[in-house]
């Protein structure tokens, strides 16, 4: 049975202009020890999707429709009390800007050690204890848990992220752009602890980035993105190698290559659309090459067209 | 465009007591620097963020005058260029920035951001003239004039706010663009167009761009050579494709390593290096790159590695590697 399985969601957010579809009929399933990529470019509802299975949509926004069951049990339906009990605990989120996720005027340990004190009848000792155990494991000297968070640099910074979010034993952790803030140097060496742990401790991960190298590099299976809608979805190998959808296309080839012959980059016309009022039909066809009338008037549906690889796009049948 | 021992040092604010100390502490943001570029090339500078690259280009581009040190544009020293001169030469030498979201006056419109060098020099009077050198503008950085003349930044994408800003820096028609970071703050799918746009216009209105990157992937897709930087120093500068098959320094080396790869060739155990860039203010004796190095000797401790050549075309300033 799958850790986490995310069916048919659909969040939705009302502005003044109208209301924006953020997230539309999307729908993954995360299994246990798997670590599932969640890609796409700014704005086609990555991190809204992560937001909606942590329940931290706040108004004007909501979740209009669909499930998300989490070891069996739908959360949408869930209070926020309930969920209190679930987040941080067995669902834990690494958020993308480190430095607003600490707070400045406590130490590093009461920091980490409330995290647990939250979920778990221990008294502050151990608390502490298991903090500086978590401390071990993501590379950073126990001693330091009297510092601030001033004192240490982004890439320890969003280490404590990661301890935070392991310190409960959590079952699911969403990472959502942890090495973006990041430099060359630290992402290499944050990602390496992700994946590292991912292994160890048999984590199931859901890791959302807008770099599909990244996803390529600790990622088993992956989801593609555009404007709300899921367009490709599949094992990490099989989509980068060859990519279906045209967007997903577009995407693995704007990336330059380091290695190999240098070729002239393909670039997509246009940019992506506000979900206000989103395309009809296909959300890409205004952008994409190939596009035919049926793109214009229907929505493809997410089908099977290779062994592990589904896509939403008229040019792929099903199988 | 040559630079000659470029040095921008900062000073650090600090407490009356060690002012009058006569404790004076700088961040020395660039520390020394020295390359050449050759009309018409991609000039590439790359590294960490906080490696002094940005600065680098701020003061090629006499956006800040340098603490010490030459930079030789055309034949002459700009670094020491009198107030009056400046203007004339910021015709020749223009700069594009990161962030198309921050640096465009949400005041104005399109034809106002585009035309406003035109005004500022003085270059042409009429309404009618400038209108057809901004629409020439806008049309060779790909957008419609007449649909997107009189819109203004907010109704525009990232990437079409990035081409208005190219179109801004290319109405003068300069020789030099200084480019810092021009695609890293811009969606994935139309990062490769402003690319493309940058090289075209290189070809056609004959430009010689130095361009500034943390990518070393969009550094190797733009550039003809590159000099990578750390704190504040070049470490290394060659060839691109040389740089990138052959790094010879061990920071370059672990530069190109940890570069998250997208092809299926091998699942690689990404390689890492250990620690953190150190402090500006004090920056370690000897080779700045030693207490990270795994192959740092004696002399790194101690001595200062100078830029030297190794291969022809080949610099690294790095004590495993003896001069040609």
């Amino acid at each position: 049975m799958p850790v986490l399985e995310v069916s048919n969601l659909e969040t939705v957010f009302a502005t003044g202009a109208g209301l924006v579809q953020a997230v539309s009929d999307v729908s993954f399933t995360l299994d246990k020890e798997e670590s599932l990529g969640l890609a796409g470019e700014s704005g086609c509802g990555k991190s809204t999707t992560a937001m909606s299975i942590m329940k931290l949509i706040r108004p004007p926004g909501r979740i209009a429709g669909g499930k998300i069951l989490f070891e069996g049990e739908d959360l949408v339906p869930k209070t926020e009390a309930e969920m209190r009990q679930i987040r941080g605990k067995k669902i834990s989120i690494v958020f993308q800007g480190v430095s607003g996720a600490l707070n400045p005027v406590f130490k590093l340990g009461d920091q980490l050690a409330e995290a647990v004190l939250n979920h778990e009848q221990i008294d502050k000792d151990e608390a502490l204890k298991r903090a500086q155990g978590i401390l071990d494991l993501v590379g950073i000297d126990r001693s330091r848990t009297n510092n601030y968070p001033h004192e240490f640099s982004g890439g320890m910074k969003q280490r404590i992220m990661i301890a935070t979010a392991l310190i409960c034993n959590p079952n699911v952790v969403i990472a959502d752009e942890p090495t973006t803030a990041l430099d060359v140097i630290s992402q290499g060496q944050v990602l390496k602890l992700i994946d590292d742990l991912q292994r160890k401790l048999g984590l199931s991960l859901l890791l959302i980035t807008h770099d599909l190298s990244v996803i390529a590099e600790v990622c088993d299976k992956l989801v593609i993105m555009y404007a709300g809608k899921i367009a490709e979805y599949g094992d990490v190998a099989t989509v980068l190698k060859s990519p279906l959808h045209p967007y997903s296309q577009a995407l693995v080839h704007a990336f330059p290559p380091l290695k190999g012959a240098k070729q002239r980059l393909e670039s997509i016309p246009g940019s992506p659309p506000i979900l206000i009022n989103p395309p009809s039909g296909c959300r890409f066809h205004p952008r994409c090459p190939h596009a035919m009338d049926i793109c214009r008037g229907e929505v493809p549906r997410l089908v099977e067209v290779e062994k592990g690889q589904k896509v939403a796009c008229y040019l792929h049948p099903a199988k | 465009m040559s630079v000659r021992e470029l040095k921008k040092w900062f000073p650090v604010r600090t407490g009356l007591g060690r002012l009058l100390a006569g404790k004076r502490e700088y961040v020395r943001a660039v520390d020394g620097v020295n390359f050449e570029i050759r009309k018409g090339e991609v000039f590439g500078l790359v590294g960490e963020s906080g490696c002094g690259k940005t600065t680098s280009g701020r003061l090629i581009a006499m956006l800040m005058a340098p603490t010490e040190g030459e930079i030789y544009f055309e034949g002459r020293n700009i670094a020491s260029i009198q107030k009056a001169e400046l203007k004339e030469l910021r015709r020749k030498l223009q700069m594009v920035f990161q962030d198309p979201y921050d640096y465009l006056s949400p005041r104005m419109s399109v034809y106002d951001i585009v035309s406003e060098p035109l005004t500022i020099h003085k270059i042409v009077q009429g309404r009618t003239e400038k209108e057809e050198l901004v629409a020439k503008a806008l049309q060779s950085v790909n957008l419609n004039p007449r649909e997107n003349m009189h819109k203004r930044p907010n109704e525009l994408s990232g990437g079409e706010r990035q081409r208005v800003a190219i179109a801004r820096a290319i109405i003068l028609q300069p020789r030099f663009i200084v480019a810092d970071e021009p695609v890293s703050m811009l969606d994935v799918s139309v990062r490769s167009g402003i690319m493309n746009l940058l090289l075209d216009m290189k070809d056609q209105l004959n430009l010689t761009y130095l361009f500034i990157t943390h990518d070393i992937s969009a550094g190797r897709y733009m550039c003809d050579r590159m000099a990578v930087m750390y704190l504040a120093l070049v470490v290394e500068e060659a060839p691109t494709e040389e740089i990138i098959n052959e790094p010879l320094h061990p920071y370059t080396q672990a530069l190109i390593a940890v570069v998250p790869a997208i092809d299926f060739t091998e699942k690689r155990y990404l390689a890492a290096i250990e620690g953190k860039v150190p402090d500006a203010i004090n920056p370690p004796p000897g080779c700045r790159f030693h207490p990270r190095c795994p192959y740092a000797k004696e002399i790194c401790h101690i001595e200062i590695p100078s830029l030297r050549e190794v291969k022809s075309g080949h610099y690294v300033a790095c004590h495993l590697f003896a001069s040609k």
